[in-house]
């Protein structure tokens, strides 16, 4: 029996390899079927379809063009709203991020670490209306003169402050509603900065420490760099929270006062006013907002990946 | 799945009086259903039309039978705990149990729910303009397919079920009318304390002036109220505007042939503001308007010791106060005085409101209780619990359950000049603006000439369409 010489050109074909071959290019797409259909359905027609909106009027009778979003970038009570947005942003990630990493850093040292942690986390199983409701008792005003029964208004008056409307005064509401969201987000930054804390090598801090570096500076100079990565992770993820925020606003506020967010302002004009162009261009300006945080983040993971 | 909603949409048009017809005899004569079939296949209709429109207005088949209702509501707390006491006795009688669904959001929770094609059976409108709005949709369900129309119109005034008819049929019925003309004190602390009842808003800035020259309060107020928040505040105004402009001017403002910068809506707006902003008026003036709940700054005028001497808000107040305080005896531990005159040649103006029941389905459980509210005998329930105002006329007087209670009726019943609540017969989305704009005025008066723009703004939008 002649043996023969198989290669990769000419050894017999397996049944699936014939059938692929028959069904061409066919196969791979049957199976990706079912999850492009699902995308198709829930993320991709209702994008086309608000960008659509948005470029339409305000009941989607005539085409607008391009107003809703003048609009947007005009009006001084939408720049307001997106000033708001912006404050929210930089003010609540920075919080959230740097008492994140100050408070990993620091239950690292101690021996209560489980509890403390713990105590700082807890408020993440709170719902934001929940939190929402909570903090709204504790700022709760009355005049003076009569019984306070906001926790923080009846905890400065002991000091002879006088009571403040923490919701209403334009000048500190924004950053009343912003410490809730710190108060809930914080627990969950110091976890996955505690996690990555963890992972610096105890070799290079010691290190470090022969050499005569001081704490601060190990800090600043070691920790800091090492765990980049993964401050990176968790400030975005605070941003694309942060640009879609709703819930606090919507139960402490309603937007009123001078503290309307792009997102409560997006519901108020699709659901109050009926405005559906605008309240289309909202949506897609914080979809064209969030986008390249989301690029940002699947470059990083990819590199990630690449590194493995 | 078919729909047994609403009548089959594919019956020709000229059919259609022959339908209504057969229909209006097999309702009100009672046709059998083997009749009610013959009648309808001699039309031409095919046995799954028929059935569905048999089904449609009331028939045996068991799918058309509800045994429960869906009914949204903005009512909360004790106004929910009457409407409860209402329909108790008839849940009672037919076994259809009504669940009540209560928001104060109801305007996002409606149009959700009819965009997703998924309306509750019933909603109490907390104002006539979104029945309108709805009506024109074609969202709800004629009423007087159903409603026994002779006995609807013995009991209501004409201006009354005009204002539930939308195109010439009847779309809501008129269920809890508020009297919005109304001033509460305690008259126990005017006698003692010497104040004389103001006639005239002169007098009534200069008893202000008065009280608070001696170093108290003379009024409380409250406009939070939860995503509705200003809403007191827009009723103020309303009110002020009536007794200032009077009702052409009125009419004209409410159906925007005036616009909002218009001077008399800016004087109304600036005679409010005179209360709000007025030196030592309000404890903690402006913050404590904004911060505080329309039911808790009722309060403060009837505490030991008063808080404060005056307080404006609709009749519905008087519910607030006796739960509140319920030791007070009605018409001298607190009463109403009229709204004051302030042109003299529309003295006794009211404004009002009024809650209206509308239909989104129809079914045997929505026209059996819509039937039922309409009766005397339905909203007596309520009104001897207080805290309600009837505009049936087959309601008697001597239900009641107060003096109080008893003179904002028929003072409502009586007034030389009535006006629906201005924000309630406006397009929605100006009324939402408004009461937004008032929040913003309130807390910077400064403000109220961009404040009047904005609302200009989204009445322009609103009323073009």
């Amino acid at each position: 029996m002649a043996t023969t010489l198989y290669t990769r050109a000419n050894r017999p074909k397996s049944s699936g390899e014939r059938w692929a071959r028959r069904g061409g290019a066919l196969v791979p797409w049957l199976w990706i079927a079912p999850a492009i259909l699902f995308v198709a359905i829930f993320l991709l027609y209702p994008v086309i379809n608000t960008i659509w909106l948005s470029l339409l009027n305000f009941d989607s009778s005539a085409f607008a063009g391009l107003t809703n979003y003048r609009r947007i970038f005009t009006d001084p009570r939408m720049l307001l709203v997106l000033r708001n947005n912006l404050l929210w942003l930089v003010v609540g990630t920075v919080a959230t991020v740097f008492l994140g990493l100050v408070i990993a850093v620091l239950v690292d040292r101690v021996r209560i670490e489980s509890i403390a942690k713990s105590a700082i986390f807890i408020p993440m199983a709170i719902s934001f209306v929940g939190a929402g409701v909570i903090w709204r008792f504790v700022y709760q005003y009355a005049p003076p003169g009569q019984a306070q029964t906001g926790l923080l208004n009846a905890f400065v008056t002991n000091f002879g402050v006088q009571p403040q409307a923490w919701l209403i005064n334009p000048t500190i509401n924004n950053f009343a509603l912003i410490t809730v969201y710190v108060w809930m987000w914080t627990g969950f930054c110091m976890v996955i900065l505690s996690a990555a804390l963890k992972g610096v090598p105890a070799e290079i801090l010691e290190a470090a420490r022969v050499d005569g570096a001081s704490e601060v500076r190990i800090f600043f100079r070691i920790i800091v760099p090492m765990i980049a990565p993964t401050i990176a992770v968790v400030a975005t993820t605070m941003i694309i929270n942060l640009l879609k925020i709703f819930d606090i606003v919507y139960v402490m506020t309603g937007g009123n006062f001078r503290t309307n967010v792009v997102a409560v302002e997006y519901y108020q004009q699709q659901f109050n006013f009926g405005n559906f162009g605008l309240s289309s261009a909202l949506a897609v300006l914080l979809l064209i907002a969030i986008i390249p945080i989301m690029l940002y983040n699947i470059r990083r993971f990819r590199q990630q990946e690449a590194q493995r | 799945m078919p729909s047994y909603d609403r009548p089959p949409a594919d019956l020709d048009r000229r059919e259609n009086d022959t339908v209504d017809q057969l229909v209006e005899e097999y309702t009100q004569r009672g046709l059998s259903r083997r009749q009610f079939f013959q009648r309808a296949f001699a039309l031409g209709l095919t046995v799954s039309a028929a059935s569905t429109l048999l089904a449609a207005c009331g028939g045996t088949t068991s799918a058309a039978k509800v045994t429960s209702v869906n009914l949204l509501t903005t009512w909360g707390g004790e106004e929910q705990d009457s409407f409860k006491a209402v329909v108790a006795p008839f849940t009672q009688a037919s076994g259809i149990t009504v669940n009540i669904e209560a928001t104060r959001d109801l305007d996002a929770v409606l149009t959700t729910r009819i965009r997703g094609n998924n309306p509750p059976d019933l909603a109490i409108l907390p104002n006539p303009g979104k029945m309108q709005q709805l009506a024109s949709q074609n969202k709800l369900i004629a009423l007087d397919t159903f409603l026994d129309m002779n006995k609807v119109r013995a009991d209501y005034a004409t201006p009354w079920i005009d204002l539930g008819t939308y195109n010439g049929k009847l779309y809501a019925i008129f269920y809890k009318a508020a009297n919005k003309a109304t001033i509460w004190y305690s008259p126990t602390q005017f006698q003692s304390n010497g104040y004389q009842v103001p006639q005239t808003w002169d007098q009534l800035t200069a008893l202000s002036d008065q009280i608070a020259g001696s170093g108290k309060y003379p009024w409380s107020m409250g406009v939070s109220s939860a995503a509705a928040s200003g809403w007191p505040a827009s009723d103020w105004v309303a009110q002020i505007y009536l007794n200032q402009s009077g009702p052409n001017m009125y009419d004209q403002w409410v159906a925007h042939k005036i616009p909002w910068t218009d001077a008399s809506i800016k004087t109304a707006f600036q005679t409010f503001g005179r209360i709000a902003g007025g030196n030592h008026y309000i404890n903690g003036a402006p913050q404590a308007i904004l911060a505080t709940g329309f039911q808790d700054a009722s309060y403060p005028p009837f505490k030991t010791p008063p808080e404060a001497y005056m307080y404006y808000l609709g009749d519905f107040t008087a519910g607030f106060i006796t739960t509140q305080f319920p030791s007070l005896q009605p018409g001298t531990g607190f009463n109403f005085f009229a709204f004051p005159t302030i042109t003299p040649t529309y003295q006794g103006a009211v404004t009002g409101g009024a809650d209206v029941v509308v239909a989104m389905k129809n079914n045997n459980g929505v026209r059996d209780l819509v039937t039922y509210l309409e009766t005397a005998a339905a909203q007596t329930i309520w009104v001897k619990r207080g805290g309600f105002t009837s505009v049936n006329k087959s309601v008697d007087l001597s239900a009641y359950p107060n003096v109080v209670a008893k003179d904002s009726a028929s003072q409502l019943v009586a007034a030389p000049i009535f006006r629906f609540g201005a924000g309630d017969i406006m397009p929605p989305a100006v009324q939402q603006e408004w009461w937004k704009g008032m929040l913003t005025y309130i807390g910077d008066q400064s403000q109220l000439d961009s404040v009047l723009q904005d609302i200009e703004g989204v009445a322009q939008q609103s009323y073009q369409s």
